[in-house]
Protein backbone atom coordinates (compact mmCIF):
# COMPACT_ATOMS: atom_id res chain seq x y z
CA UNK A 1 0.00 0.00 0.00
CA UNK A 2 1.30 3.20 -0.84
CA UNK A 3 0.27 6.71 0.49
CA UNK A 4 -2.01 8.54 -1.99
CA UNK A 5 -0.77 5.67 -4.39
CA UNK A 6 -2.94 2.70 -4.57
CA UNK A 7 -6.52 1.81 -4.31
CA UNK A 8 -6.09 -0.11 -1.33
CA UNK A 9 -5.35 3.00 0.47
CA UNK A 10 -8.05 4.83 -1.05
CA UNK A 11 -10.62 2.29 0.07
CA UNK A 12 -8.95 2.55 3.79
CA UNK A 13 -8.66 6.76 3.63
CA UNK A 14 -12.55 6.06 2.85
CA UNK A 15 -13.50 3.60 5.64
CA UNK A 16 -11.01 5.96 8.55
CA UNK A 17 -12.44 9.10 7.26
CA UNK A 18 -16.22 8.58 7.43
CA UNK A 19 -16.38 8.31 10.95
CA UNK A 20 -14.31 11.60 10.96
CA UNK A 21 -17.05 13.32 8.71
CA UNK A 22 -19.78 12.44 10.82
CA UNK A 23 -18.18 13.64 14.60
CA UNK A 24 -17.01 16.94 12.64
CA UNK A 25 -20.72 17.48 10.80
CA UNK A 26 -22.30 16.87 14.41
CA UNK A 27 -19.46 19.48 15.82
CA UNK A 28 -17.90 17.00 17.74
CA UNK A 29 -14.22 16.84 19.29
CA UNK A 30 -11.94 15.41 15.90
CA UNK A 31 -8.70 14.77 18.11
CA UNK A 32 -9.42 11.80 19.90
CA UNK A 33 -11.24 9.98 16.82
CA UNK A 34 -8.42 11.50 14.33
CA UNK A 35 -5.05 10.00 16.60
CA UNK A 36 -6.51 6.90 16.62
CA UNK A 37 -7.25 6.54 12.76
CA UNK A 38 -4.01 8.43 12.14
CA UNK A 39 -2.39 5.14 13.58
CA UNK A 40 -4.14 2.85 12.05
CA UNK A 41 -3.48 4.19 8.95
CA UNK A 42 0.33 4.37 9.93
CA UNK A 43 0.20 0.63 10.90
CA UNK A 44 -1.70 -0.37 7.39
CA UNK A 45 1.04 1.53 5.51
CA UNK A 46 3.69 -0.10 7.01
CA UNK A 47 2.19 -3.69 7.59
CA UNK A 48 3.79 -4.79 4.48
CA UNK A 49 7.71 -4.89 6.02
CA UNK A 50 7.90 -5.79 9.78
CA UNK A 51 11.46 -4.19 9.45
CA UNK A 52 10.13 -0.92 8.37
CA UNK A 53 7.77 -1.07 11.25
CA UNK A 54 10.09 -1.67 13.58
CA UNK A 55 12.10 0.83 12.35
CA UNK A 56 9.46 3.59 12.52
CA UNK A 57 8.53 2.50 15.92
CA UNK A 58 11.99 2.75 16.97
CA UNK A 59 12.59 6.31 15.67
CA UNK A 60 9.08 7.56 17.04
CA UNK A 61 10.18 6.10 20.64
CA UNK A 62 13.52 8.02 19.85
CA UNK A 63 12.30 11.12 19.20
CA UNK A 64 9.47 10.88 22.35
CA UNK A 65 12.00 10.40 25.07
CA UNK A 66 14.58 12.61 23.86
CA UNK A 67 11.43 15.38 23.77
CA UNK A 68 10.31 14.72 26.91
CA UNK A 69 13.65 14.61 28.35
CA UNK A 70 14.90 17.89 27.04
CA UNK A 71 11.57 19.16 28.26
CA UNK A 72 12.06 18.13 31.45
CA UNK A 73 15.86 19.80 31.44
CA UNK A 74 15.01 22.95 29.95
CA UNK A 75 12.17 23.48 32.72
CA UNK A 76 14.44 22.58 35.99
CA UNK A 77 17.85 24.11 34.46
CA UNK A 78 16.46 26.80 32.50
CA UNK A 79 17.69 27.76 28.38
CA UNK A 80 20.85 28.76 29.51
CA UNK A 81 22.79 25.34 29.30
CA UNK A 82 24.52 25.59 25.45
CA UNK A 83 25.66 21.98 25.51
CA UNK A 84 22.26 20.40 26.05
CA UNK A 85 20.39 22.16 23.79
CA UNK A 86 22.85 21.05 20.70
CA UNK A 87 22.93 17.52 22.34
CA UNK A 88 19.29 17.58 21.99
CA UNK A 89 19.20 18.78 18.46
CA UNK A 90 22.05 16.53 17.39
CA UNK A 91 19.93 13.55 18.80
CA UNK A 92 16.74 14.82 16.95
CA UNK A 93 19.12 14.42 13.46
CA UNK A 94 20.83 11.24 14.74
CA UNK A 95 17.99 8.92 13.26
CA UNK A 96 17.94 10.58 9.82
CA UNK A 97 21.64 10.93 9.88
CA UNK A 98 22.61 7.53 10.50
CA UNK A 99 19.92 6.56 7.53
CA UNK A 100 21.66 9.08 4.99
CA UNK A 101 24.99 7.57 5.66
CA UNK A 102 23.80 4.21 5.54
CA UNK A 103 22.25 4.89 2.52
CA UNK A 104 25.53 5.61 0.88
CA UNK A 105 26.24 2.05 0.97
CA UNK A 106 22.83 0.43 0.82
CA UNK A 107 20.01 2.29 -0.13
CA UNK A 108 17.16 0.22 2.45
CA UNK A 109 19.41 -0.78 5.17
CA UNK A 110 17.89 2.11 8.25
CA UNK A 111 15.51 3.72 5.87
CA UNK A 112 12.30 3.95 6.02
CA UNK A 113 9.01 5.70 4.69
CA UNK A 114 8.73 9.27 6.03
CA UNK A 115 12.04 8.97 8.37
CA UNK A 116 12.61 12.53 6.60
CA UNK A 117 9.70 13.95 7.09
CA UNK A 118 9.45 12.74 10.30
CA UNK A 119 12.74 14.34 11.51
CA UNK A 120 11.87 17.90 10.54
CA UNK A 121 8.24 17.71 12.72
CA UNK A 122 10.72 16.13 15.42
CA UNK A 123 13.65 18.77 15.42
CA UNK A 124 11.12 21.76 15.10
CA UNK A 125 9.67 20.62 18.28
CA UNK A 126 13.14 20.23 20.15
CA UNK A 127 14.25 23.89 19.03
CA UNK A 128 11.46 25.47 19.97
CA UNK A 129 11.15 23.54 23.49
CA UNK A 130 15.08 25.17 22.96
CA UNK A 131 13.99 28.61 22.26
CA UNK A 132 10.70 28.41 25.71
CA UNK A 133 8.45 28.76 23.06
CA UNK A 134 7.03 25.51 23.94
CA UNK A 135 6.53 24.87 27.37
CA UNK A 136 4.43 21.99 27.36
CA UNK A 137 3.74 18.91 25.11
CA UNK A 138 1.18 16.04 25.66
CA UNK A 139 2.12 12.91 24.98
CA UNK A 140 -0.62 11.90 22.62
CA UNK A 141 -0.38 15.30 21.07
CA UNK A 142 3.14 14.77 20.72
CA UNK A 143 2.62 11.37 18.83
CA UNK A 144 0.16 12.79 16.48
CA UNK A 145 1.52 15.91 15.24
CA UNK A 146 4.44 13.71 14.65
CA UNK A 147 2.88 10.93 12.74
CA UNK A 148 -0.33 12.70 11.65
CA UNK A 149 -0.94 10.09 8.29
CA UNK A 150 -1.92 12.32 5.55
CA UNK A 151 1.54 13.86 5.57
CA UNK A 152 3.77 11.31 7.07
CA UNK A 153 5.11 10.09 3.73
CA UNK A 154 6.28 13.28 2.02
CA UNK A 155 4.68 16.19 3.88
CA UNK A 156 3.47 19.09 3.65
CA UNK A 157 5.57 19.76 7.07
CA UNK A 158 3.43 21.19 9.52
CA UNK A 159 4.27 23.21 12.84
CA UNK A 160 3.52 22.02 16.28
CA UNK A 161 2.19 24.72 18.10
CA UNK A 162 0.11 25.38 14.93
CA UNK A 163 -0.87 21.82 15.25
CA UNK A 164 -1.66 22.16 18.46
CA UNK A 165 -4.28 24.69 18.26
CA UNK A 166 -6.01 23.05 15.95
CA UNK A 167 -6.57 20.25 18.28
CA UNK A 168 -7.53 22.91 20.68
CA UNK A 169 -10.55 24.55 17.93
CA UNK A 170 -13.87 22.63 18.37
CA UNK A 171 -15.66 23.53 14.97
CA UNK A 172 -18.98 24.48 14.77
CA UNK A 173 -20.80 22.01 12.17
CA UNK A 174 -21.50 24.78 9.72
CA UNK A 175 -17.20 25.32 10.41
CA UNK A 176 -16.64 22.10 9.93
CA UNK A 177 -19.04 21.59 6.65
CA UNK A 178 -16.66 24.45 4.99
CA UNK A 179 -13.32 22.55 5.34
CA UNK A 180 -14.22 19.54 4.68
CA UNK A 181 -15.63 20.90 1.62
CA UNK A 182 -12.70 22.30 0.70
CA UNK A 183 -10.71 18.83 1.59
CA UNK A 184 -12.77 16.87 -0.45
CA UNK A 185 -11.96 19.70 -3.50
CA UNK A 186 -8.55 19.86 -2.86
CA UNK A 187 -8.53 15.53 -3.59
CA UNK A 188 -10.23 15.50 -6.55
CA UNK A 189 -7.55 18.37 -7.65
CA UNK A 190 -4.66 16.51 -6.13
CA UNK A 191 -5.82 12.84 -7.94
CA UNK A 192 -6.45 14.79 -11.06
CA UNK A 193 -2.67 16.47 -10.59
CA UNK A 194 -1.03 12.73 -10.01
CA UNK A 195 -2.99 10.44 -11.55
CA UNK A 196 -3.80 12.58 -15.01
CA UNK A 197 -1.39 15.12 -15.69
CA UNK A 198 1.56 13.65 -13.81
CA UNK A 199 1.24 9.97 -15.25
CA UNK A 200 0.95 11.56 -19.07
CA UNK A 201 4.15 13.39 -18.95
CA UNK A 202 5.90 10.50 -17.24
CA UNK A 203 4.89 8.48 -20.04
CA UNK A 204 6.04 11.03 -22.69
CA UNK A 205 9.17 11.91 -20.31
CA UNK A 206 9.86 8.37 -20.47
CA UNK A 207 9.61 8.05 -24.16
CA UNK A 208 12.17 11.30 -24.81
CA UNK A 209 15.07 10.28 -27.34
CA UNK A 210 19.05 10.50 -26.58
CA UNK A 211 21.35 13.59 -27.55
CA UNK A 212 20.31 17.23 -26.75
CA UNK A 213 16.79 17.41 -28.16
CA UNK A 214 16.07 14.98 -26.18
CA UNK A 215 17.56 15.84 -23.09
CA UNK A 216 15.40 19.05 -23.72
CA UNK A 217 12.50 17.55 -24.34
CA UNK A 218 12.92 15.29 -21.11
CA UNK A 219 13.81 18.32 -18.90
CA UNK A 220 10.48 20.01 -19.17
CA UNK A 221 8.44 17.07 -19.22
CA UNK A 222 10.56 15.59 -16.23
CA UNK A 223 9.98 18.87 -14.24
CA UNK A 224 6.43 19.28 -15.45
CA UNK A 225 5.88 15.78 -13.78
CA UNK A 226 7.60 16.49 -10.70
CA UNK A 227 5.34 19.53 -10.22
CA UNK A 228 2.18 17.64 -11.03
CA UNK A 229 2.88 14.52 -9.21
CA UNK A 230 4.37 16.67 -5.92
CA UNK A 231 1.85 19.07 -5.91
CA UNK A 232 -0.97 16.09 -6.54
CA UNK A 233 0.34 13.86 -3.30
CA UNK A 234 0.50 17.43 -1.65
CA UNK A 235 -3.01 18.92 -2.05
CA UNK A 236 -4.38 15.21 -1.41
CA UNK A 237 -2.35 15.27 1.84
CA UNK A 238 -3.97 18.88 2.75
CA UNK A 239 -7.62 17.65 1.56
CA UNK A 240 -7.24 14.98 3.65
CA UNK A 241 -5.71 16.36 6.42
CA UNK A 242 -8.94 19.63 6.43
CA UNK A 243 -11.32 16.03 6.94
CA UNK A 244 -9.55 15.55 9.92
CA UNK A 245 -9.90 19.17 11.02
CA UNK A 246 -6.18 19.43 10.82
CA UNK A 247 -5.53 22.92 8.60
CA UNK A 248 -1.92 21.25 7.34
CA UNK A 249 -0.26 24.37 5.15
CA UNK A 250 -0.26 24.42 1.69
CA UNK A 251 3.13 23.42 -0.39
CA UNK A 252 2.40 25.09 -3.72
CA UNK A 253 1.28 28.34 -4.94
CA UNK A 254 1.52 28.82 -8.41
CA UNK A 255 5.14 27.83 -8.78
CA UNK A 256 5.92 28.82 -12.60
CA UNK A 257 4.39 32.18 -12.60
CA UNK A 258 7.55 32.62 -9.83
CA UNK A 259 9.11 36.26 -10.86
CA UNK A 260 12.63 35.20 -9.36
CA UNK A 261 14.44 32.35 -8.22
CA UNK A 262 13.73 34.11 -4.53
CA UNK A 263 9.88 34.19 -5.38
CA UNK A 264 10.07 30.53 -6.73
CA UNK A 265 11.52 29.78 -3.28
CA UNK A 266 8.08 31.20 -1.29
CA UNK A 267 5.57 29.26 -4.20
CA UNK A 268 7.43 25.76 -4.60
CA UNK A 269 7.73 23.00 -1.82
CA UNK A 270 6.95 25.49 0.75
CA UNK A 271 6.54 23.88 4.27
CA UNK A 272 10.15 22.42 3.20
CA UNK A 273 11.82 25.95 2.01
CA UNK A 274 9.99 28.00 4.96
CA UNK A 275 11.22 25.33 7.80
CA UNK A 276 14.96 25.71 6.25
CA UNK A 277 14.37 29.50 6.27
CA UNK A 278 13.06 29.36 9.98
CA UNK A 279 15.25 26.67 11.30
CA UNK A 280 18.88 26.82 9.24
CA UNK A 281 19.26 30.14 7.43
CA UNK A 282 17.87 32.10 10.09
CA UNK A 283 19.72 30.50 12.83
CA UNK A 284 22.69 30.17 10.97
CA UNK A 285 22.78 34.15 9.84
CA UNK A 286 21.90 35.17 13.55
CA UNK A 287 25.06 33.48 15.10
CA UNK A 288 27.37 34.59 12.41
CA UNK A 289 25.82 38.30 13.49
CA UNK A 290 26.09 38.07 16.68
CA UNK A 291 29.57 36.90 16.57
CA UNK A 292 30.21 39.16 13.56
CA UNK A 293 32.18 36.39 11.40
CA UNK A 294 31.75 38.94 8.16
CA UNK A 295 31.95 42.56 8.61
CA UNK A 296 29.47 42.65 5.55
CA UNK A 297 26.23 41.27 6.98
CA UNK A 298 25.22 40.86 2.82
CA UNK A 299 28.16 38.76 3.17
CA UNK A 300 26.91 36.39 6.00
CA UNK A 301 23.28 36.41 4.17
CA UNK A 302 24.71 34.91 1.18
CA UNK A 303 26.88 32.57 2.88
CA UNK A 304 24.30 31.34 4.82
CA UNK A 305 21.99 30.81 1.43
CA UNK A 306 24.46 28.61 0.10
CA UNK A 307 24.57 26.93 3.45
CA UNK A 308 20.73 26.20 3.84
CA UNK A 309 20.35 25.25 0.34
CA UNK A 310 23.13 22.59 -0.13
CA UNK A 311 21.83 21.27 2.99
CA UNK A 312 18.47 21.29 1.41
CA UNK A 313 20.15 18.96 -1.37
CA UNK A 314 21.68 16.57 0.89
CA UNK A 315 18.88 16.09 2.38
CA UNK A 316 17.15 14.94 -0.58
CA UNK A 317 19.75 12.21 -1.27
CA UNK A 318 23.59 12.37 -0.80
CA UNK A 319 23.91 11.00 -4.59
CA UNK A 320 26.23 14.14 -5.76
CA UNK A 321 23.25 15.34 -8.02
CA UNK A 322 20.57 16.24 -5.06
CA UNK A 323 24.21 17.78 -3.57
CA UNK A 324 24.94 20.15 -6.76
CA UNK A 325 21.04 20.71 -7.15
CA UNK A 326 21.56 22.19 -4.02
CA UNK A 327 24.58 24.10 -4.53
CA UNK A 328 22.80 25.39 -7.86
CA UNK A 329 19.74 27.30 -6.12
CA UNK A 330 22.34 28.38 -3.17
CA UNK A 331 24.14 30.09 -6.23
CA UNK A 332 21.44 31.15 -7.42
CA UNK A 333 19.82 32.90 -4.73
CA UNK A 334 23.09 34.61 -4.45
CA UNK A 335 23.02 35.82 -8.24
CA UNK A 336 19.62 36.89 -7.47
CA UNK A 337 20.48 38.40 -4.41
CA UNK A 338 23.39 40.59 -6.02
CA UNK A 339 21.10 41.29 -9.17
CA UNK A 340 17.93 42.86 -7.26
CA UNK A 341 20.46 45.09 -4.47
CA UNK A 342 22.50 46.36 -7.11
CA UNK A 343 21.11 46.71 -10.50
CA UNK A 344 20.12 49.98 -11.69
CA UNK A 345 18.70 48.26 -14.62
CA UNK A 346 16.35 46.05 -12.44
CA UNK A 347 15.58 49.07 -10.56
CA UNK A 348 14.44 50.95 -13.20
CA UNK A 349 12.27 47.98 -14.47
CA UNK A 350 11.12 45.72 -12.08
CA UNK A 351 7.26 47.27 -12.28
CA UNK A 352 6.86 46.98 -16.09
CA UNK A 353 4.90 44.15 -17.03
CA UNK A 354 7.41 43.27 -19.98
CA UNK A 355 9.89 42.90 -17.34
CA UNK A 356 7.64 40.66 -15.47
CA UNK A 357 6.79 38.26 -18.22
CA UNK A 358 10.59 38.18 -19.23
CA UNK A 359 11.57 37.35 -15.46
CA UNK A 360 8.98 34.70 -15.39
CA UNK A 361 10.20 33.58 -18.63
CA UNK A 362 13.55 33.48 -17.48
CA UNK A 363 12.79 32.17 -13.71
CA UNK A 364 10.95 29.14 -15.62
CA UNK A 365 13.88 28.16 -17.74
CA UNK A 366 16.41 28.16 -14.92
CA UNK A 367 13.53 26.32 -12.56
CA UNK A 368 14.01 23.89 -15.08
CA UNK A 369 17.43 23.18 -15.49
CA UNK A 370 17.81 22.78 -11.82
CA UNK A 371 15.05 20.14 -12.04
CA UNK A 372 17.52 18.21 -14.97
CA UNK A 373 20.69 18.30 -12.38
CA UNK A 374 18.07 16.99 -9.71
CA UNK A 375 16.61 14.11 -12.13
CA UNK A 376 20.20 12.88 -12.02
CA UNK A 377 20.18 12.44 -15.84
CA UNK A 378 23.61 14.93 -16.77
CA UNK A 379 25.24 12.68 -14.12
CA UNK A 380 24.09 9.20 -15.78
CA UNK A 381 27.37 7.21 -14.37
CA UNK B 1 18.04 48.28 28.51
CA UNK B 2 15.12 49.94 26.49
CA UNK B 3 14.85 52.05 23.65
CA UNK B 4 11.90 54.88 22.65
CA UNK B 5 9.33 54.41 19.51
CA UNK B 6 11.45 56.81 17.69
CA UNK B 7 14.48 54.13 18.24
CA UNK B 8 12.66 51.36 16.92
CA UNK B 9 11.41 53.04 14.09
CA UNK B 10 14.80 54.30 13.06
CA UNK B 11 16.35 50.76 13.03
CA UNK B 12 13.53 49.84 10.83
CA UNK B 13 14.22 52.50 8.72
CA UNK B 14 17.64 51.46 8.64
CA UNK B 15 17.12 48.48 7.65
CA UNK B 16 14.99 48.83 5.22
CA UNK B 17 17.39 51.40 3.78
CA UNK B 18 14.99 53.76 3.74
CA UNK B 19 12.93 56.60 5.56
CA UNK B 20 10.07 56.43 3.75
CA UNK B 21 8.91 54.17 6.22
CA UNK B 22 8.29 56.69 9.20
CA UNK B 23 6.01 58.22 7.16
CA UNK B 24 4.14 55.54 6.49
CA UNK B 25 3.70 53.09 9.80
CA UNK B 26 1.50 50.88 8.38
CA UNK B 27 3.36 50.05 5.13
CA UNK B 28 3.37 46.36 4.87
CA UNK B 29 7.41 45.95 4.54
CA UNK B 30 7.03 42.45 3.09
CA UNK B 31 4.76 43.35 0.12
CA UNK B 32 6.83 46.70 -0.30
CA UNK B 33 9.65 44.81 -1.00
CA UNK B 34 11.85 46.56 1.49
CA UNK B 35 12.10 43.92 3.99
CA UNK B 36 13.17 40.02 3.26
CA UNK B 37 14.69 37.17 5.27
CA UNK B 38 17.71 39.10 5.78
CA UNK B 39 16.12 42.41 7.19
CA UNK B 40 14.27 40.22 9.87
CA UNK B 41 17.03 38.55 11.09
CA UNK B 42 18.87 41.92 10.92
CA UNK B 43 15.84 43.55 13.16
CA UNK B 44 15.16 40.19 15.60
CA UNK B 45 19.54 40.13 15.97
CA UNK B 46 19.27 44.55 16.88
CA UNK B 47 16.49 44.68 18.80
CA UNK B 48 17.54 41.50 20.91
CA UNK B 49 20.91 43.56 21.02
CA UNK B 50 19.79 46.69 22.73
CA UNK B 51 17.13 45.16 24.58
CA UNK B 52 19.11 42.49 26.45
CA UNK B 53 16.96 39.75 25.09
CA UNK B 54 17.37 36.80 22.62
CA UNK B 55 14.38 36.66 20.16
CA UNK B 56 14.37 33.37 18.23
CA UNK B 57 13.10 33.48 14.37
CA UNK B 58 9.86 31.28 14.84
CA UNK B 59 9.17 33.22 18.49
CA UNK B 60 7.21 36.10 15.83
CA UNK B 61 5.12 35.42 12.94
CA UNK B 62 6.11 37.32 10.13
CA UNK B 63 2.33 38.65 9.72
CA UNK B 64 2.88 40.22 13.64
CA UNK B 65 5.95 42.37 12.20
CA UNK B 66 5.06 43.25 8.75
CA UNK B 67 4.75 46.92 9.59
CA UNK B 68 6.88 49.53 12.09
CA UNK B 69 3.90 50.36 14.14
CA UNK B 70 3.73 46.63 14.87
CA UNK B 71 7.15 46.25 15.09
CA UNK B 72 6.87 49.01 17.72
CA UNK B 73 4.23 47.38 19.30
CA UNK B 74 6.46 44.22 19.56
CA UNK B 75 8.92 46.12 20.84
CA UNK B 76 6.91 47.40 23.92
CA UNK B 77 5.51 44.10 24.27
CA UNK B 78 9.21 42.61 24.84
CA UNK B 79 10.32 45.47 26.89
CA UNK B 80 7.49 45.14 29.49
CA UNK B 81 7.83 41.28 29.68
Amino acid sequence: MISFGTMTFFVLLAVLTLPAIVLGLTGRRLGPYGAVASTIGILALLAHSSRQLALFVAFVAWQFVLMKTHLWFIQRHGRQVVWERRLAALAALFPLALVKATGVFDANLFGFLGVSYLTFRAVQVILEISDGLIKEMPSWEYLYFLTFFPSVASGPIDRSRRFSADLATRLTPREYAALAGEGLRLLVLGAAYKFVAAAALAHWAAGTGGGLPGTIAYMYLYGLQLFFDFAGYSWMAVGTAYLFGIRTPVNFRLPFIAESIKDFWNRWHITLSFWFRDYLYSRLLMAMMRRKVFTNRHTAARVALVANMTAMGIWHGTALHYILYGLFHGLLLVANDIYERSSSFYAAHKGATWYRIVAIVVTFHLVMFGFLIFSGRLISV
Amino acid sequence: MSMSDEAVAALVADIAGTDEVLAEPDLNLFDAGLFDSLAMVELLVDLGTRLGIDISPTEVDRDDIDTVNKIIAFARERQES
